[in-house]
């Protein structure tokens, strides 16, 4: 019955997803409050770019994209105030796409599986990615722990933070560079077009029972790393794609939840 | 406490505030009111520091809010519908940020409301809160930005008199920015009325011919009440 647990490429397919669903779920607190939900997926379109600019330079993919997208994150946090949030998602979108395009075109496809970058591929997830995952979800960690309480404010209304004497410019930036971080990371788990999931579905579930931030997060976090691990075991036994599943499961979760929450209020 | 001179700002090329001057000393109750649009929390931003792209001179405790770093000296309550309803955040994770505890709800008389969702409480305890917080540190300055909007009449009046026990127990300075022309004039020692991008200062028993020229209609003014 436990079969799944005896393959190597499964316990690290678990592993990383798990760690992955962690980080997501506590960027995804504070990150949808803020009303930037799609964030995950503009900066996830313009990590494609950095992929393709990585494969045409003979650079590590995920390196390249990582780069591409916190220059993108820093664009977007010193560009908020003058323009409308999607407006800034929907060029970290178009602009990360069109790179990755153009670039597809003039190197005339690339020998590598570009679909595994767009759909996920954690099942060939290595133990060196599992140590990057690992040493991300440390930082991360610790960086929630020491703002928390500022996270929170800022979360709650800038402009309150600002006067209580919270740096919400470099807290604000910071937020929004461990979100591209995060972002890039995640593509191994469910890929470009999916990763929005991961970051907002745990969330606006946990939401629909939280009665406190702590709650809220420490909810997402469970959240997030059930329906990975339903996903991927499932996935396993029906041969199915891994990173749908976990959608799936994740949009189940959300839709029983949103059911229960609201008998309860 | 605040100096302003020659004040102008606009939003893209539409200009909202033209060489306004003011001058606020410690201890004042000040009301801002204006039509809607006129410019009255665009001046509250720009003492605070949020907006920088104005021309004029600006001074918050004799700096300039884009550089001002003594924030433990104001306090600042924002407009109700800036902060989010959705967020499922207890009034102590709220007052955490700055150590601020139940010691700050207890002076309110609102200890009881810690454990409580922030958007779960009425109007009025939600100011109360939101006051609390901007008083714990004991501030020289309160800003309030419309924060009575959408409160009924009596939760209303209770929290102009709070305003005023504040104000004169502790001689905090008080600028609120509001709607309510009646709560205004029965509480403020003066009112400052943004209008056609201009500032006119007025007494309370002045205020009917500064009203009739920001709203281009009569005013009468009944009891404290605005009618």
């Amino acid at each position: 019955m436990f079969e799944v647990f005896e393959y190597q490429f499964m316990q690290f397919a678990l592993l990383g997803g798990v760690m992955i669903a962690t980080l997501c779920a506590m960027i995804g607190t504070f990150l949808v409050p803020q009303r930037f939900s799609l964030l995950g997926d503009g900066l996830a379109h313009l990590a494609f770019g950095g992929i393709a600019i990585g494969l045409v330079l003979g650079l590590p993919p995920l390196l390249t994209a990582a780069v591409v997208c916190v220059i993108g994150a820093l664009y977007l946090s010193y560009n908020k105030e003058k323009m409308y949030g999607e407006s800034a998602i929907a060029v970290l979108l178009t602009v990360g796409m069109a790179i990755a395009i153009l670039l597809i075109s003039i190197a005339g496809g690339f020998n590598v599986d570009l679909f595994g970058y767009l759909f996920g591929s954690i099942l060939t997830i290595t133990p060196i990615e599992l140590y990057i995952v690992l040493l991300v979800l440390i930082f991360i960690s610790m960086f929630l722990w020491h703002n928390y309480a500022d996270l929170c404010l800022y979360t709650f209304h800038q402009g309150l933070a600002q006067v209580s004497g919270v740096k919400t410019a470099w807290l604000g930036s910071t937020f929004l560079v461990l979100t591209a971080i995060t972002t890039v990371l995640s593509i191994r788990i469910v890929g470009i077009l999916l990763i929005t999931a991961l970051i907002v579905l745990p969330v606006i579930t946990a939401m629909q029972l939280a009665r406190s931030m702590k709650q809220n997060l420490v909810y997402s976090i469970i959240i997030g790393n059930l329906s990975v691990i339903t996903g991927i075991v499932v996935s396993f036994y029906l041969d199915l794609a891994p990173s749908a599943m976990i959608v799936l499961v994740l949009a189940s979760f959300y839709g029983i939840c949103s059911l229960v929450g609201r008998r309860f209020e | 406490m605040i100096k302003i001179s020659n004040l102008s700002f606009s939003y893209g090329s539409t200009p909202i505030l033209d060489k306004i001057r003011i001058d606020i000393k410690p201890g004042e109750f000040i009301g801002v009111i204006g039509p809607n649009g006129s410019g009255k929390s665009t001046l509250l931003r720009i003492i605070l520091g949020f907006e920088h792209n104005y021309k004029g001179k600006v001074e918050l405790f004799g700096a300039s809010p884009k550089t001002f770093s003594d924030w433990h000296r104001v306090g600042y309550v924002p407009q109700k519908v800036q902060y989010d309803s959705l967020l499922p955040m207890t009034v102590m994770e709220l007052l955490a940020t700055k150590g601020a505890g139940k010691s700050c709800l207890k002076r309110l008389g609102i200890s009881h409301l810690a454990s409580q969702q922030f958007h779960s409480l009425s109007g009025g305890q939600k100011q109360k809160v939101l006051i609390a917080f901007a008083l714990y540190q004991n501030p020289e300055l309160l800003i309030l930005d419309e924060p009575e909007a959408g409160v009924d009449a009596k939760s209303r009046d209770d929290f102009f008199k709070l305003l005023r026990k504040i104000n004169q127990t502790t001689q905090t300075t008080i600028i609120l920015c509001s709607h309510d022309v009646g709560m205004i004039s029965h509480y403020c020692q003066r009112i400052l009325c943004i209008h056609h991008k201009h500032c006119t200062g007025c007494t309370p028993d002045r205020i009917g011919g500064v009203l009739r020229k920001a709203y281009g209609s009569t005013f009468e003014i009944h009891g404290g009440h605005h009618v």
